[in-house]
């Protein structure tokens, strides 16, 4: 191709903002009583977990809460309701879910029992929201972006034999 | 893309596009059938009563360390049917690389240049015009009696000099050359944003 491509300009997490994050969640999982917590980027790439997993398909999960939200943001703007930082509130008898957009990059899900007041819940997920926002403002993302530097023959045949050694035919 | 620099792990975003019935689901249900179940996940698949894709079909899976990186792919589809068109443009989202699945049959070259054009849109609405994006052309259903030419589909669609491949989705074939290729040209276009 002439024309230069470019990525969709995703994110880069690096260990010191992930600490920050597991700290407000982890913190948050005990506040709130949640069963789960889990932030996602808006793709529904998995960034952080707390809580109890059993037997739940994270991955799934991930692009499933992305993919919910995506939608209702999408209901919203086609009813010209959308506002920012949509909240998104399931009520069930026995837990109640939650999924709130960030700052469009990220996504919370809180899995909730119904026991604990919703209001209570909400001011929560705004509040893990903002510290999140404030700890990935405070930390200066200047991760090594070498890593994949290369010579290009060599990283096809790197790829290659990497995809090579999980397809069976 | 995200990267995790304390796993080491660079998860990228592939989306297969393209008319309804070219074969997306069946790309990505070989894709699954194929990649040793130790490295990938489950499929999961909204699908409508009668069997059609509602809103996904969704795979992730992970390669050994390049790099020192361990990519994991993400591989998507979109609806293809005209009235989820909206569906489309969401799960587009966040894409980092693009494979469009044209359907062989004659009776279907409309539908290809439909989809494609969508999409197009759809790209340019998320400002990421065709070119912009690696993108790979599949021309899925070759074993039809009445496939067109691929010299044909090229030209009606206009894919120009994006990477194209013939396949039988249905048994496999031209799968494989397809998710490598896409994978190169993604991984490639993260070194190049990287550097």
């Amino acid at each position: 191709m002439k024309n230069p491509m470019r990525l969709t300009g995703g994110m880069s997490i690096i260990p010191s903002q992930e600490e920050l994050i597991d700290n407000i969640l982890s913190s948050q999982l005990e506040k709130s009583q949640a069963r789960l917590i889990l932030l996602i980027d808006t793709s529904g790439q998995v960034i952080s977990f707390h809580g109890e997993r059993g037997s739940i398909d994270l991955v799934a999960l991930g692009a499933l809460t992305a993919s919910d939200l995506a939608a209702s943001e999408e209901i919203a703007r086609l009813t010209n309701q959308y506002q920012a930082n949509q909240m998104v509130i399931r009520q069930g008898s026995k837990m109640n879910t939650i999924v709130y957009d960030v700052n469009h990059n990220m996504i919370l899900l809180y899995i909730v029992p119904a026991t604990v007041p919703l209001g209570w819940v909400c001011y929560l997920v705004r509040e893990s929201s903002t510290q999140i926002k404030e700890a990935l403002a405070k930390i200066q993302n200047n991760s090594d972006v070498k890593l994949l530097d290369l010579k290009e023959n060599n990283l096809n045949e790197l790829i290659n034999n990497a995809l090579d050694q999980v397809w069976k035919d | 893309m995200n990267i995790n620099w304390q796993l080491r792990q660079l998860r990228l975003k592939i989306v297969y596009y393209g008319p309804a019935m070219s074969g997306k689901t069946t790309n990505i249900e070989q894709i699954h059938k194929r990649i040793d179940p130790k490295n990938r996940s489950n499929l999961v698949s909204l699908k409508t009563n009668d069997d059609r894709t509602l809103y996904f079909d969704f795979m992730q899976f992970e390669l050994g360390k390049i790099c020192g990186m361990a990519p994991c792919i993400q591989l998507f589809t979109v609806p293809g049917q005209e009235y989820y068109k909206a569906s489309r443009k969401l799960v587009l989202r966040g894409a980092d690389g693009v494979v469009f699945v044209a359907d062989s049959s004659a009776a279907r070259m409309n539908d290809n240049l439909d989809a494609w054009l969508d999409m197009g849109t759809a790209l340019n609405e998320m400002n990421l015009p065709i070119g912009k994006i690696p993108l790979v052309v599949q021309y899925n259903k070759r074993d039809l009696a009445d496939a067109v030419p691929v010299t044909s589909l090229h030209e009606s669609l206009g894919v120009g000099e994006f990477p194209e491949f013939e396949a039988v989705a249905f048994n496999g074939e031209g799968v494989f050359n397809t998710l490598k290729s896409i994978i190169n040209d993604v991984i490639h276009q993260v070194q190049k944003e990287l550097q």
